[in-house]
């Protein structure tokens, strides 16, 4: 415990560390605020009616009476008064609507208008049947609809594989409907903000990490410890604990004051909202709360996971540089399979890979959110985002076991 | 208390960088004197078991090191030649991290650390970054780490080099005081640094032990053969092709006083003399670079 307690003095009392978690820091800080401040309500003429906090609060403030289970008696009620408004002025067209009838009547109830939408398309054209010709009917058995709908939307990406669309279907029956609406004004761009910082901590934390072995046998500071009485297995384990701290410590630092900043000013009730709220067709029994937990428990795993690696590549290079090169590449990799492929194969080994849950567009966020994602091993399927989680449980102990071994057979 | 190497070889791919070494090394200093790449500090580094012998095996009163494991390592101390340390420790922190490291409690780490503050004369640096130190007074905060722990073998690989004459001298001296009834095996290049203090001296050239010996019986073996004598300045350069020259001093203009180890007199005025272990050092490389006049 002592040399585990002198090795923390050590790491996180140096130069890199401090600097890595300051850059990380400010980072972390700079982009909550700056998307806080870039969010914005538009009229029509995308002219800004409240930036930053106040549109937070207003968006807020108007969705608070709305705020609950969308049933489908709420759905036939919004979209009675939509249809009210829209006939009142004319032509059935919002356009000829007055603005600040919009915003104050329209504005409101727009996603339960919105929702609906992206079910409910004509099976001639495929365009969305307009409000007006939405009957009660079809609006009472909106969830049936919605479910009846989903072949259909992912049946582009799954051709051919009855299994996959299955197995679609399999974790669409655990949704809870009816969906629950609340303001998510702010939440989606934090969701996506606090991806791209977990990506950039990455990169602060192997800068610290990817030296931990190779620069002592490069400095030779290697050969002083490994002959002394504890310097192979309680060092290794002090030097491999010390610096999973060091991520974990830097990952609250980071990724909880974001967290809180975001719960600060977008408010707390964006993550009792079901994600369906956003992305209608969206599989995942989840709120936005759920969403944010599940970002935050991947993105950890996958920093120590990173972390990890390029602990693994340090006990195997003799030069700090390139064990750095090394564990950035691997940071870069799944951002690069992205781009390259979204096939079976290529997503099989993006998220199985110790920074598979990083990337550009490669957190859980977007695996949720975006994609969907089945995986196929055999005849067993699987949900991206769960390999996105399981993966780098399994990976953790297996990369930490390697590195002790690594360290203690070095020969230098 | 004794080391024994056996027949141990080490491999570098198709390069051979200690060949078939045996050994005994009992309590005292001993120096192991070798030309850059004789494979000094290979064998060192198999002793201190930071390398595995291709072949053979070190054992420390007769058990191999390698099972040996803790309990070896727990009486046993190296400096390399390159000291590292963490540029964020200063002196105390750094004797800390080590003391914990070798295994003494809290208690006997201060103590220790107190006790070798003075005697490496670090007290007033206590404080001060080791990368802010001079070159000697790192090498001292080496020593001190060193011996923190009390070792009974005690392996210091070129422990002197950079260092000015004074300091040397120290090193020496505080080595020779600690050696009794403790193995301290100095690898060096530098014949001073051990002609003095060691009890025994194993000479290696290409992989090889090629002498074992306590100074006076080693240096038997060009007894006759060292002689001082006086050549033309004119006549030098073709003299120091031809014989292994010791040293040289130019007397005047025109004569050069030289000392060198040759089977017969070479000059008319020649004189025999008592050969030293620098003469034999000098003898057994006369062809490599340090052997023809490199020598510090």
């Amino acid at each position: 415990m002592r040399l585990f307690l002198l090795e923390c003095k050590r790491v996180f009392t140096s130069r890199m560390a401090i600097g890595a978690m300051t850059f990380s820091l400010i980072v972390s800080l700079f982009l909550s605020f700056s998307m806080i401040n870039g969010i914005k309500i538009t009229d029509r003429d995308i002219n800004t009616l409240y930036k930053g906090v106040a549109a937070l609060d207003y968006a807020r403030a108007i969705a608070a009476p709305n705020e609950g289970e969308m049933t489908p008696e709420k759905l036939i009620a919004m979209n009675d008064l939509y249809v009210v408004i829209e006939n009142k002025y004319g032509v059935g067209d919002m356009k000829n609507v007055p603005e600040e009838i919009y915003q104050e009547k329209i504005r409101p109830i727009r996603d339960f208008i919105n929702v609906p939408g992206l079910v409910y398309k004509s099976t001639e054209t495929g365009m969305t049947i307009p409000p007006k010709e939405r009957t009660s009917e079809m609006l009472t058995h909106f969830y049936i609809a919605r479910d009846a709908a989903l072949p259909d939307f992912i049946r582009d990406k799954y051709t051919h594989d009855a299994e996959k669309i299955n197995a679609v279907m399999e974790i669409n029956t655990k949704l809870q409907t009816p969906f629950y609406y609340a303001s998510t004004l702010g939440w989606n761009d934090a969701l996506e903000n606090i991806g791209f910082v977990i990506l950039l901590l990455a990169f602060a934390i192997v800068l610290v990490t990817s030296s931990v072995f190779s620069s002592d046998y490069q400095t030779d500071a290697d050969a002083i410890q490994r002959t002394t009485k504890k310097g192979r297995l309680p060092l290794g384990l002090s030097k491999i604990g010390t610096s999973l701290l060091f991520a974990v410590v830097s990952y609250f630092f980071c990724i909880g004051l974001m967290t809180a900043i975001f719960m600060y000013f977008c408010g707390t009730e964006g993550l009792r909202a079901s994600v369906q709220v956003v992305e209608p067709m969206c599989i995942a029994p989840m709120t936005f709360g759920d969403l944010l937990k599940a970002l935050l428990m991947s993105g950890l795993l996958t920093i120590l996971a990173i972390t990890a690696f390029s602990l693994l590549v340090s006990s195997r290079t003799k030069t700090p540089v390139v064990s750095l090169i090394i564990s950035v590449a691997m940071i870069l990799a799944p951002t690069v399979i992205v781009l390259i492929s979204m096939g079976d194969m290529a997503n099989w080994i993006r998220l199985c890979l110790p920074s598979g849950g990083l990337g550009v567009m490669g957190t859980i966020y977007y695996e949720i959110m975006a994609y969907v994602n089945i995986l196929k091993i055999g005849t067993v399927t699987i949900w991206s985002p769960n390999v996105v989680l399981v993966a780098p449980i399994v990976l953790i102990p297996i990369l930490i076991i390697f590195t002790l071994r690594s360290y203690i057979k070095f020969q230098n | 208390m004794e080391l024994t190497i056996r027949n141990i070889t080490k491999d570098y791919g198709n390069k051979r960088a200690v060949d078939h070494v045996s050994m005994k090394i009992s309590s005292g200093v001993w120096g192991l004197l070798g030309a850059n790449g004789a494979g000094k500090t290979t064998l060192m580094r198999m002793i201190a078991g930071i390398l595995k012998p291709t072949d053979g095996e070190v054992c420390y009163n007769n058990v191999n090191i390698i099972n040996l494991g803790e309990a070896y390592r727990g009486r046993f101390s190296y400096l390399p030649q390159t000291f590292g340390f963490y540029p964020e420790f200063n002196v105390q922190d750094y004797l800390e991290y080590i003391a914990c490291l070798k295994g003494l409690n809290r208690h006997e780490t201060k103590g220790k650390i107190e006790q070798f503050l003075d005697i490496m004369g670090l007290r007033d640096v206590r404080k001060k970054k080791i990368k802010k130190l001079s070159g000697g007074m790192q090498r001292r905060v080496g020593i001190a780490q060193a011996l923190l722990n009390d070792p009974e073998i005690l392996v210091l690989d070129e422990p002197t080099s950079g260092l000015d004459p004074g300091e040397r001298v120290y090193f020496r001296n505080i080595l020779s005081e600690f050696s009794k009834d403790r193995i301290v095996m100095i690898s060096t290049h530098i014949v001073s640094d051990v002609e003095y203090i060691a009890a025994q001296n194993a000479i290696m050239k290409d992989g090889r032990i090629i002498a074992v010996g306590k100074t006076d019986d080693l240096v038997t073996q060009i007894q006759g053969k060292v002689f001082e004598g006086v050549v033309s300045s004119g006549m030098y350069e073709g003299f120091e092709q031809t014989v292994c020259v010791v040293n040289m001093k130019n007397i005047d203009q025109e004569r050069v006083a030289v000392r060198y180890v040759a089977d017969v007199p070479m000059t008319q005025n020649s004189r025999s003399v008592y050969p030293r272990l620098e003469d034999l050092y000098l003898w057994i490389f006369r062809d490599t670079t340090e052997g023809r006049g490199g020598l510090s």
